[in-house]
């Protein structure tokens, strides 16, 4: 079990650094972007759409499943403090299995809308320019079923009360 | 029968967030349940099959991360530091000095993040040991950066701003102008309390004196200097339309990044630690706004929204017992949930009835976020008091930092009756612009 939790936990690293990768890159591009437009009237016709579906798009799904390995979602804590260690422990297990039931739904539909714009080999005309964007439809995919995987194993862990708070990560 | 689905949908989503149900597993089973009870399971696949990246693949949200990134680079770097010390030596003849500082220091850390958490570590960490040690009783010197920090999430850049503002379809520069109005009423209602607790209880505040030289008065400008050249940098670029509102967050980074590097703050570790706090932060607001946005279309079609919007014309309610029933919600949902959730989840309910009844959007959205902020205080789940019992345990507990607080809580209260009572306060500078 803790291979298997050190295991997600270096992929979903990984996944997370190439989110904070996205992030640099989105950075660069966009002031590249300004400083080339005022100083030499030179603009990007890419880059609104590479940064909305290259940059935002792994940035928001890839880090998920770490995200969900640390246990830092967004919930409310208002019982927290009022449930019992055991009582604690087995929400968090319900909780854990629930998400990781609602990723894999997540997964299974987006990787349809990923396999139609693959067929479809979406693109955008950027004047007469054809922009491929059908790989972007993968990213979420990813990202949800890693999400899902890092819930199965905090679920898991949190029942064999391996970890005694948040899965380590 | 639909609008019963939509009610029974709000009473699950309640549920399952006191169940600890993460708000955006919560938002999205609500809403792909609801919407199979509804239209049935195709369309419902149909909608979790596409919202998720129609929703985060918008060049406008970028601005998110980017303004996330700038913040956390100024907090990581210790470029804010600065603004504390000039602050206090500027100041230091007025009693209460030093708290009045704190919150002026905060009003500028605002300029440079969107994030209140971040305003109130990064001020409760240089501002409370100070006050302490100069007689300040613990639990106020707590209470005020607590408070203080709300400033953040205000004065732009905002992330609560622009995320409203990319759902309720309305402009993020003109919100942003309507924050500066209650950002700055906000400061003076903090600096008018504390100078209330120095006239009438001064065991809480004690007068105390700092000497000062030329050279310190020099040392403080020059540890300044970084922050200001940035605000001057950030302002001048939308000003002269070098770049627009949406590309700003990105030169805000770039410049951040820069300017730390030149004053010799930068190093691996503040770069490693400000992108990992911007893509944790990013990644678990976005999917609380793909819920949200599912929460929409589930609520549309369930027509919930037009029921309360009829239910609200019907009723014949005044603007002020609107603006009162707004206000509790808020208040009530602000006691326990995070601010990006509560807003997330009321603004698909509001924004219609909202519109219907001739708000103005762009008032709204800045009474909201001081709304969410006030919850950012309030007992039992206040991040704030959290944040700064975090960073000065050894001096306070946090039920200490929460009576600490309330004197700013009736400060706030008055700001929020003065904006609706007035809303140009908020109106006046967004008026300007058109």
């Amino acid at each position: 079990m803790i291979t298997l939790v050190t295991t997600a936990s270096k992929i979903s690293r990984l996944l997370a650094i190439l989110g904070a990768v996205a992030v640099l890159a989105m950075m660069g591009h966009i002031c590249l972007d300004v400083v080339l437009r005022n100083l030499f009237s030179i603009s990007f016709d890419v880059t609104n759409a590479m940064v909305a579906r290259y940059y935002m798009v792994p940035l928001a799904f890839l880090p998920l499943g770490w995200i969900e390995l640390r246990g830092e979602m967004v919930s409310v804590e208002l019982v927290d403090g009022a449930l019992p260690p055991a009582l604690l422990r087995g929400s968090d297990v319900v909780v854990a299995l629930i998400a990781a039931g609602i990723y894999g739904v997540l997964t299974w539909a987006t990787w349809g809308n990923a396999m139609s714009n693959y067929t479809r080999g979406t693109f955008l005309l950027l004047g007469e320019t054809r922009f491929y964007t059908w790989p972007s439809y993968g990213v979420p995919v990813l990202g949800f079923a890693l999400a899902g995987v890092a819930c199965l194993i905090r679920g898991i862990d949190r029942a064999l009360g391996i970890t005694p708070g948040k899965a380590s990560a | 029968m639909s609008v019963e689905t939509g009610f029974i949908g709000v009473g699950i989503l309640l549920v399952l967030l006191l169940l600890r149900l993460p708000v955006a597993m919560a938002l999205i089973m609500v809403s792909f349940g609801g919407v199979v009870a509804l239209v049935g399971v195709t369309p419902a696949i149909g909608i979790l099959a596409g919202t998720p990246y129609d929703f985060v693949a918008s060049w406008t949200l970028s601005a998110v991360p980017m303004f996330l990134l700038m913040g956390f680079v100024a907090y990581y770097t210790g470029m804010t530091g600065g603004l504390f010390d000039l602050a206090k030596l500027m100041l230091r003849k007025l009693p209460g000095g030093l708290a009045i500082s704190s919150i002026f220091a905060c009003s500028g850390f605002a300029a440079v993040s969107g994030s209140s958490l971040a305003c109130a570590a990064a001020m409760g960490r240089i501002a409370i040991p100070e006050m302490v040690q100069a007689g300040y009783r613990p639990s106020l010197a707590a209470g005020c950066i607590a408070a203080g920090g709300t400033i953040g999430a205000l004065i732009p850049p905002s992330i609560l701003m622009i995320i409203y503002g990319v759902f309720a379809e309305t402009s993020i520069i003109e919100v942003f102008l309507g924050g500066v109005g209650i950002g700055l009423l906000t400061a003076l209602g903090y600096c008018a309390v504390i100078l209330v607790i120095c006239r009438f209880r001064p065991d809480l505040i004690p007068s105390h004196t700092i000497d000062v030289g030329v050279g310190d008065i020099r040392a403080a400008l020059k540890s300044v200097l970084p922050i200001m050249v940035l605000i001057v940098f950030m302002f001048l670029g939308l000003v002269l339309d070098i770049f627009s509102a949406t590309e700003a967050g990105a030169m805000g980074a770039f410049g951040t990044i820069v300017i730390a590097g030149v004053a010799g703050r930068l190093d691996r570790e503040a770069i490693w630690q400000s992108l990992l706090e911007t893509v944790i932060t990013t990644g678990s607001l976005f999917i609380i706004g793909v819920g949200a946005m599912m929460f929409t279309r589930f609520l549309g079609l369930s027509g919930l929204s037009g029921f309360i919007n009829s239910w609200v014309a019907g009723a014949d309610l005044s603007y002020l017992h609107l603006m009162i029933i707004i206000v509790l919600v808020y208040l009530a949902l602000g006691t326990f949930m995070e601010p990006f959730g509560a807003l997330l989840i009321t603004l698909p309910v509001f924004l219609p009835v909202l519109r219907d009844q001739g708000v103005s959007l762009v008032w709204f959205g800045v009474l909201v976020v001081k709304l969410l902020e006030i919850g950012m205080i309030t007992p039992p789940v206040g991040m704030n008091v959290f944040v700064i019992k975090n960073v000065a345990q050894k001096y306070v507990t946090t039920a200490q930092i929460f009576v600490g607080v309330i004197p700013f809580l009736i400060a706030d209260l008055l700001v929020v009756v003065a904006v609706i009572a007035v809303p140009a306060i908020v109106l006046y500078l967004p008026d300007l612009l058109r």
